[in-house]
């Protein structure tokens, strides 16, 4: 991938999209160097199979060339590409027949981007992702957006179908049971 | 918050021991690039349309034959001096067309499968059905075999093309179902214009059929595609799947 310069590294989501659509063929590398490690994240934590993952990644960004027509550049892109991201994997989890599948047990550190934790941060950490799948799937959901992906609630909301009360809510909700049951692990 | 007495986990991205972090990135890269290379064909380039023109597209091929025949034999002029049941069955017809259009070539987000739709892909040539044996024959009528496979064919074009256009890789039995059964509601409304019987069976097993099996036929063969292509760890989807959109 050609690297990119130094206006197009500052340029918002926005503006790269708005680009994009103009026909700019740098735009989307751009965005796709940007998100392919978030996105890749959030598809991971529902496929346990790495080509997967990346797979629906690549599908997102096929996606929001497809319809780059339908961008409207008053609205932000990160809930846009999220909103196709989300549904790409329901979809394809669908598809699949099948739940969620995730390793949690951490047996899968051989293949692990570096840097790696401590084992003790490593351990919470696992700690929490397990407490987190085991939320309900509508408090989860936002949760995930907004804790782990850094989505404003009103974002999360967007990408979700929902208000932007109701995602606080269901983050509430979900914080309050996570708590609840952290604490109720280290007792 | 309740988020900061928690500690946010660390995700570490999980990569394949023969590909990884930077190189695994570069690999998906060049491989969308492929996949643009060929949204340059005709068909990336219908994919690529706004949503509002591709629904009027295929909006256009579905109700064409029936406003072609209508203009030509004005026989709508004969609906629009028959019952109320008739227009509700028409008005009815034309919402669920619409919002199943919309329903399935959409942008995706959250809550397209609109369940009630399935029911209305089945009411309405139910109820059209009955609403037009009320007006009484006109012309010389068909043999209900003839005026269903001739409404199964009308149907198909639009569908395909939906099929082909929808950017969705890999689209609900329910949508397609939907799609396909209005297509074929569509086929029937134009059969009605031009067909004379207005008798109850031939109406039902004729013209209202033809929705519902359009409808359970394109679902069917969907759901066959959806689990014959369902690929396997290690490769693409993505060609998989743009070869179903």
């Amino acid at each position: 991938m050609a690297a990119p310069d130094d206006a197009e590294d500052s340029a918002s989501d926005e503006a790269l999209m708005r680009a994009h659509v103009a026909g700019d063929p740098r735009a989307l590398a751009r965005l796709f160097e940007r998100y392919f490690d978030r996105l890749l994240r959030a598809m991971q934590r529902d496929l346990a199979i790495v080509e997967e993952a990346r797979d629906l990644v690549q599908q997102t960004f096929l996606q929001v060339h497809r319809a780059r027509a339908d961008y409207d550049p008053a609205l932000r892109f990160r809930p846009w590409l999220y909103t196709i991201a989300l549904n790409l994997k329901r979809e394809h989890l669908r598809a699949r027949g099948r739940r969620p599948t995730v390793p949690l047990d951490g047996s899968q550190a051989d293949q692990l981007q570096a840097p790696e934790p401590s084992p003790e941060q490593a351990d919470t950490a696992r700690v929490v992702r397990e407490a987190i799948s085991s939320l309900p799937p509508d408090q989860r959901a936002v949760i995930e957006l907004h804790w782990l992906d850094d989505l404003s609630f009103g974002e999360a909301a967007l990408c979700l179908g929902i208000t932007a009360n109701a995602a606080k809510v269901r983050a509430h909700r979900g914080y309050e049971r996570l708590r609840t049951r952290l604490k109720r692990r280290d007792s | 918050m309740p988020q900061r007495c928690l500690q946010k986990p660390s995700e570490p991205l999980r990569h394949t021991s023969h590909m990884e972090g930077r190189a695994a990135h570069e690999a998906s890269w060049r491989q969308l690039q492929q996949e643009l290379e060929r949204e340059r064909r005709w068909v990336g380039r219908l994919r690529g349309l706004r949503t509002r023109t591709r629904v009027s597209l295929v909006a256009g091929l579905a109700l064409a034959p029936a406003v072609l025949m209508a203009l030509r034999h004005g026989a709508w002029l004969e609906l629009a001096h028959g019952p109320e049941l008739a227009h509700g069955a028409v008005a009815g017809l034309i919402v669920a067309l619409t919002a199943a259009l919309l329903s399935s070539l959409g942008e995706p987000r959250r809550g397209t499968r609109r369940a009630w739709l399935a029911g209305l892909s089945a009411f309405v040539p139910l109820a059209g059905a009955l609403a037009l044996a009320e007006l009484g024959e006109t012309h010389e009528p068909a043999s209900a075999a003839a005026c269903f496979g001739l409404g199964i064919a009308l149907a198909a074009p639009s569908v395909l093309l939906a099929l082909i256009i929808s950017r969705t890789p890999v689209r609900g039995w329910t949508e397609v179902a939907l799609l396909a059964g209005l297509s074929g509601i569509s086929a029937s409304l134009m059969l009605d214009v031009h067909c004379a019987s207005r008798q109850l069976v031939h109406l039902v097993l004729g013209h209202a059929l033809i929705g519902i099996c359009a409808g359970v036929g394109w679902a069917a063969a969907s759901q066959a595609a959806a689990t014959g292509s369902a690929a396997p760890s290690g490769k693409s989807n993505t060609n998989t799947i743009s070869k179903m959109s």
